[in-house]
């Protein structure tokens, strides 16, 4: 009789304290990312910051899966294999390619966020922004070239030629047909220059003359993991550099576009959504907000002054 | 036989009732207290973060709109040209919010007709030749003609889908105050959007916006936005379906922005904010489901314990009742159902046992009847006969069962006896009375029996009477001992009561041994008394007598009296009664030497025990029985014993009161005797005894002091004084003294109280002396003045003072002696050489040597004083002696004498310098007078006269005899003296070398005692000796003559002073008689008879017998100062 009531008591003492224990567990996640530039780190540094403010902390609760940038478009898809074998719970993907080569992923139904994609309606990523219905979504960095033009032009008036480096990738050319447009608004002249290595950068750079008034660089990796020569080839023929992505750290004069950091942070958001439950088809893609880097050290070096109105509108000056 | 209403069933209803009942109503009401607090709680916080969401997007639309309207207000604002427009709206237009959030798409500037001035967008280029105009639109006509700011409605982009709205507002002049523009902003949402998004609302609760008509424009979900979900406004927080359909609690805020109403709703599932509820009912469950299972499973236990232990003894007792007695209840534990089933399984073995001993009784009861050592028998009430004897009946009385009582139990007796007890052993109905007891001597065998008697019921019913009889014989024969015991002791008592009470034994003595011999039916009792003849030999006499009616006494025999024991014959009685023993037996028995005086007493037996008082035996007390042979038992002699003991104590009681009475007599003489007074006061201060002294001193009678309180007749006060050592011995118990003057009777007093304490230790009574010390208080009045008189004499001499006890401790020291030693409170009571720093007391203290010799001492020593100046000190040590010569006190004074101590060697340093100084005049005087007589010898050389050569060295020998006491004093230590004889061997040397003696011839002998001369009187003795031994040596001893020359000198007594004799002579030639040397020319006798005469005031004569000799006696001068 004893031993029953012994089992009794335990039995129903190790129920009760099942379930005053079933509340207290908590969830932990993987999380994949595929990046292919070492430019990009900030943008990942950006989302696993963003990632934590959420309260995914790695180690802890969640475990990302990096193996570092592929600088190899070949190694893309493999990669994104093994993520999907590894079963992650989400893809985070840096550049169009490395979106584009996620695609088996969220076939696979493990939803993908990327950040940054230049323009993904123009990439075929997605056919909208906002009703895309895919099990991906992300941040486009694209839309800020033509204003970026414009701060050229604000700070330089006088400018009607600009050269512009190509590479003639997607992002190249969807950058490039931006400045066109706002380039024939503003009546500047785009000297296009195409360019595969560096070297011809190189060349191209040497062969500015005073007929230049400005160097442009576009949203371009090859290009701009080659700023150094961009700001030299400035400095040294003393007109301006400007762009559509935020490099005045790098050198140039004048950028205005997405800033890494920022758009790893925005792209975090997103993924927490999707973490949660939030189906990636329910989030529209968004765009990233843009900031205007003044590099006056670079301006100096030209000979240029900034005025204070745009000063005023800077959000970054590197003095 | 089972129960209809059985205890388990019972039992185990009650306690599922007991313990569901209230289980379960604590928990429903536990757990519907904690639903409705959950819902309240879940319902206040989402309207907090309904609130908390509304307050952030207010505080920026609300920010945004005052920064407009800050530039709305810049005068020149629609003056500027393009470019300047462009460039403050692009500035506008790139403002962020606190976040770095982009907050405008565009900003455009209108003029007052509607037209575009210059439009900044955020991602787009815009020229001049991109401006259009607003004229009809909203955001133009609202702002421009009613000067209100305007809020569009929340638009979305069609390519990203973010919200946006427009906020317009005039831009008016300040200074006129007209409008003269609109400024128009496309204001992103997304921020607000995102922020709404990420309002915590739980785990998996929301926040969303919606507008006036229900339209969701914000929401974390963005697909529930774009599909253009409508939700029902909530108006009161509280449970209701929500936006995903599933039922949640929700709370809502409103938000206006200019016109619109917005509504910021919060949601949280009901099943999240009703969790905590939820686990709480749970763990209530839980609990109670535990308890309750443990409740059963234990109250089953309990049960189970009580029930069955009930029904197996029921079965047992089921079984018992039917007759089964060996039955037992298998029932065992140590509560009360054990104990019942063991207490039934005793009581079913007890009545087993006792059916068994019902049988075993019946045996015995015949076996105990037979056994018993009493006449037990039955005998019918009515015909007598007897139905029952017992074993021991018949083996007294024979087989008389069947017999009439009468006839068989007693003898002689035809009919009832006369003493027959059937009439008492019925009660007046006829039924048994008590037990009938009742004593009697058998006529049959005369043995005593105690019998009881009583009526009962015989086996056939019938009365019959039940007879036991104990044979108490033997108890009647003891109770004649002891009555007879009793009277003796009885006797005993009276006759050490009275001996006790009785003042003086004698007195109650003769009634004493006539009791004892009434009591003892003795011939004769009687008491010997010893005595002693000469010291020696031990007599007795009879001194008291009691004879019984018939018999003669024999008190007045004369040889009872001084009866010699030893010399009698009654040696043996000396022996045992010295020792302690009795003495007693049939006169037949006893040795021949003591038969003949008893016989002739008619003594047949005789009993005798001695008397003894302080341990000595004092004489003895008998009885003498006369009438027949007597065997003494030992409670006579115990008797004879016990009354000699007690008349030992009683003389001795006598005796020590005698002791007493002398001791008191003597205690009362010494009280009186005591020269002080001497009182015993009670507690309550009242004179209990006073003695001579006391009555004398206050001049009344004992009588009339006894009773009276002390302070009445010592203070005359009424009540005692304040110091009174009398009350505090009273309510201390400690003894007290003190000294004070007392007025009443014009003397000091030396009061001292005791404390007499009884036997707990309680002050019984106080002795109280006083001790009339007015003489001492008047000498040590005198004493202390004679201090006072000291210390100023001694204080103005400088002398210190110390009173030293007799142990050379210190007593008094007057003021110098503390400046120079310490404080007197340091000193007091120390050893004096311990205050003078000495180090070897014993070989320089005073004080001790005083101690030690009995007489002054004095010391001079130097000493530390108390500021660590040296000091000589000169110490006069003195004893006092009492009466009988001992040391009682020394005292000490103390000189300093370091002043004279210096001048002393200040002056012994000048006398040294002055010795020096002398002893070189000396020198020198000898050494002038060696030249004066050099220079004589000299002279002399020059001289050819013989005469004059001789009077030359004469001249020459006598300043050489001065010279030479100049040079002894040069040479002596002492410069006042000289040793005569060295300086008298000194110069006779001189003399004989001078006048060239042969030693062989002359010889010369100095007799002389050792002598030392002053100056004065060594010079004319020298004179005198050298003249006289000159001529002895020049004209004694002529042609070679052999003779002696002999200067004798000796102390002598002139005319009772001290002097001196010197003898000159010789035995030569001698002096003519003719010769009259006081008139003879020569210049040395006359010089001789000067010196003599005059220098030395001496007396010389001259003896002519055997040569010449010269006798001298004179007396040493003595030096007169001459400053």
């Amino acid at each position: 009789m004893k031993k029953y009531l012994t089992i009794l008591i335990l039995s129903l003492a190790a129920l009760f304290n099942y379930g005053c224990n079933q509340s207290n567990q908590g969830q932990n996640y993987t999380v994949g990312i595929v990046s292919l530039t070492p430019k990009h780190d900030q943008i990942i540094k950006g989302f696993k910051a963003g990632m934590e403010t959420f309260g995914y902390n790695e180690g802890e609760n969640i475990a990302y899966i990096y193996e570092g940038p592929l600088k190899d478009k070949a190694r893309l898809k493999p990669a994104v294999k093994t993520l999907i074998k590894s079963k992650v719970d989400l893809i985070y993907t840096a550049t169009t390619p490395a979106t584009k080569a996620a695609q088996a992923a969220y076939l696979e139904n493990i939803p993908v966020v990327f950040a940054p994609v230049f323009d993904p309606v123009q990439a075929g990523i997605v056919s909208s922004l906002s009703n895309h219905g895919k099990n991906l979504t992300g941040v486009q960095v694209g839309g800020s070239t033509g204003k970026a033009l414009e701060y050229l032009y604000a700070i330089a008036p006088n400018i009607i030629n600009v050269l512009v480096p190509s590479d003639n990738i997607t992002p190249s050319r969807q950058s490039l047909s931006n400045l066109r447009k706002a380039a024939d608004k503003l009546g500047i002249k785009l000297i296009v220059a195409p360019v595969k290595s560096v070297k011809e950068l190189q060349e191209v750079f040497a062969g500015i003359d005073s007929t230049l008034d400005a160097i442009w660089l576009l949203n371009s990796p090859f290009l701009v993991s080659n700023v150094r020569l961009y700001k030299e080839a400035a400095i040294r023929s003393n007109i301006p550099l400007a762009s559509g992505a935020s490099q005045h750290k790098a050198g140039v004069m004048v950028s205005y576009g997405q800033k890494h950091f920022k758009t790893g942070e925005q792209a975090s958001r997103l993924a927490h959504k999707i973490l949660q439950g939030m189906p990636p088809a329910n989030l529209p893609i968004e765009t990233c907000d843009f900031f205007l880097g003044i590099n006056l050290q670079t301006a100096q070096a030209i000979g240029i002054t900034v005025s204070e109105n745009i000063l005023k509108q800077a959000d970054y000056i590197i003095r | 036989m089972k129960a209809k209403n059985s205890i388990r069933k019972r039992l185990t209803l009650s306690l599922v009732i007991l313990s569901v009942t209230p289980m379960l109503l604590l928990g429903t009401i536990l757990t519907y207290k904690n639903y409705v607090v959950q819902q309240k709680q879940a319902e206040a916080i989402q309207r907090e973060s309904s609130k908390r969401a509304l307050g952030k997007i207010e505080a920026i639309i609300g920010e945004l709109t005052s920064e407009l309207l800050l530039i709305t207000m810049t005068n020149t604002l629609m003056d500027l040209t393009y470019m300047q427009q462009h460039t403050i709206l692009s500035i506008i237009r790139s403002h962020k919010t606190k976040t770095g959030k982009e907050i405008m798409n565009e900003i455009a500037l209108l003029d007052i007709t509607g037209q575009e001035k210059a439009r900044i967008s955020r991602s787009a280029v815009i020229t001049p030749d991109d401006l259009t105009s607003k004229a009809d639109s909203a955001e133009f006509l609202t702002p421009s003609t009613s000067g209100q700011v305007y809020f569009g409605p929340v638009e979305f982009n069609m390519e990203t889908s973010e919200p946006y709205m427009i906020i317009s507002l005039p831009v008016t002049n300040i200074g006129n105050n007209k409008t003269e523009g609109v400024l128009t902003a496309n204001v992103r949402l997304k921020f607000m959007w995102d922020m709404i998004a990420e309002v915590p609302i739980g785990k998996s609760g929301v926040a969303y916006l919606a507008d006036s008509l229900g339209r969701v424009i914000v929401h974390p979900n963005p697909s529930v936005v774009l599909r253009g979900s409508y939700v029902t406004v909530p108006v009161t927080p509280g449970v209701r379906t929500g936006l995903s359909g599933n039922k949640v609690v929700s709370a809502c805020e409103q938000m206006h922005i200019g016109s619109q109403t917005l509504h910021i709703i919060t949601e949280i599932p009901v099943s999240e904010a009703l969790e905590q509820t939820y686990i709480f009912t749970a763990t209530i469950a839980s609990f109670l489901l535990l308890t309750l299972g443990g409740i059963l499973a234990f109250g089953f236990v309990i049960v189970r314990k009580i029930v069955q232990p009930i029904e197996l003894l029921s079965k047992t007792a089921g079984a018992i009742s039917s007759g089964d007695l060996t039955q037992k209840a298998p029932v065992s534990g140590s509560d009360e159902v054990g104990i019942l089933g063991e207490s039934f399984n005793t009581m079913t073995s007890k009545l087993i046992e006792t059916i068994e001993s019902v049988q075993e009784s019946h045996e015995r009861l015949v076996l105990v009847l037979d056994s018993l050592d009493s006449v037990v028998y039955v005998s019918d009430l009515k015909t007598n006969r007897i139905l029952f004897i017992n074993k021991y009946t018949r083996d007294v009385f024979g087989d008389i069962e069947g017999q009439i009582c009468w006839e068989g139990l007693q003898s002689a007796q035809s009919g009832p006896c006369e003493f027959c007890s059937n009439d008492k052993l019925l009660t007046s109905e006829g039924t048994p009375a008590a037990i009938y007891e009742w004593e009697f001597q058998n006529t049959m065998n005369n043995k005593w029996y105690f019998i009881q008697d009583r009526a009962i019921h015989w086996v056939d019913g019938s009365l019959v009477r039940l007879e036991i009889a104990t044979d108490i014989t033997d108890r009647k024969q003891r109770e004649t001992d002891l009555l007879h015991r009793d009277n003796i002791l009885k006797t005993i008592h009276f006759a050490t009561e009275q001996l006790l009470r009785t003042p003086q034994w004698s007195d109650s003595i003769q009634n004493i041994i006539g009791s004892l011999g009434k009591t003892t039916d003795v011939s004769r009792v009687y008491i010997f008394r010893n005595h002693t003849r000469d010291y020696e030999t031990l007599l007795c006499s009879q001194m008291y007598e009691w004879t019984a009616p018939g018999e003669s006494p024999q008190i007045d025999l004369p040889e009872l009296q001084d009866f010699d024991l030893k010399v009698n014959g009654f040696s043996r009685w000396m022996e045992y009664l010295s020792k302690g023993e009795p003495v007693y037996g049939h006169v037949r028995n006893s040795p021949e030497s003591e038969r003949t005086l008893l016989n002739a007493q008619s003594i047949l037996s005789i009993a005798i025990v001695p008397i003894f008082s302080e341990n000595q035996w004092w004489g003895f007390i008998g009885f003498d029985e006369c009438r027949r042979e007597r065997e003494w038992n030992s409670l006579e002699i115990e008797t004879l014993k016990t009354t000699a003991d007690a008349l030992g104590v009683a003389i001795h009681r006598n005796q020590a009161e005698a002791k007493i009475r002398l001791a008191y007599e003597q205690w009362q003489k010494t009280f009186d005797s005591i020269p002080h007074m001497v009182s015993i006061h009670s507690r309550d201060f009242k004179l209990m005894r006073v003695n001579r002294a006391f009555s004398d001193i206050l001049g009344k009678s004992k009588d009339d002091l006894i009773g009276k309180s002390c302070h009445e007749v010592l203070h005359g006060k009424g009540e005692p004084l304040p110091n009174c050592p009398l009350h505090h011995t009273i309510t201390t118990g400690e003894s007290a003294v003190i000294e004070f003057y007392e007025p009443h009777i014009n003397k000091w007093l030396q009061v001292s109280t005791s404390p007499v304490l009884d036997e707990l230790k309680r002050v019984s009574a106080v002795v109280h002396i006083g001790e009339d010390i007015t003489e001492r208080k008047l000498a040590e009045e005198e004493l202390l003045k004679e201090k006072q008189r000291l210390e100023e004499v001694t204080s103005y001499i400088n002398c210190g003072l110390f009173l030293l006890d007799s142990e050379t401790k210190v007593t008094y020291a007057n003021s110098v002696a503390q400046e120079w030693f310490g404080p007197f409170d340091r000193m007091k009571g120390e050893y004096c050489w311990k205050v003078f720093k000495i180090e070897n007391p014993e070989e320089e203290c005073s004080g001790l040597k005083v101690l030690k010799t009995g007489k002054p001492s004095q010391s001079e020593s130097i000493i530390t004083m108390e500021n660590g100046e040296q000091k000589v000190l000169f110490e006069i040590a003195s004893p006092v002696k009492d009466k009988e010569g001992k040391i009682y006190q020394i005292t000490a004074l103390i000189i300093d004498i370091t002043e004279r101590k210096k001048a002393e060697e200040k002056i012994s340093v000048s006398l040294h310098e002055k010795e020096i100084l002398l002893k070189e005049i000396h020198h020198r005087v000898k050494n002038n007078m060696q030249v004066i007589s050099s220079l004589l010898n000299l002279q002399s050389e020059y001289v050819d006269d013989k005469k004059y050569i001789d009077m030359f060295h004469d001249s020459r020998n006598r300043i050489r005899s001065m010279a030479l006491v100049h040079e002894k004093l040069y040479q002596s230590n002492d410069l006042n003296n000289i040793n005569f004889n060295d300086y008298i061997r000194s110069l006779i040397n001189g003399l004989i070398s001078f006048y060239g003696i042969n030693p062989n011839n002359i010889l010369t002998k100095i007799d002389m005692a050792e002598i030392n001369l002053s100056i004065d009187t060594a010079i004319p003795c020298g004179l005198i000796i050298n003249e006289l031994l000159s001529n002895a040596l020049k004209y004694a001893f002529t042609d070679g003559m052999r003779g002696v020359v002999e200067v004798i000198l000796n102390k002598a007594d002139i005319n009772g002073e001290a002097g001196y004799e010197l003898v000159v002579s010789d035995n030569g030639k001698g002096i003519p008689e003719d010769m009259d040397i006081r008139k003879t020319r020569s210049l040395g006798l006359q010089l001789v008879f000067n010196l003599v005469e005059h220098q030395l005031q001496g007396k010389i004569e001259l003896i002519r017998k055997n040569g010449t000799t010269y006798k001298i006696r004179f007396r040493e001068l003595r030096y007169s100062s001459r400053i």
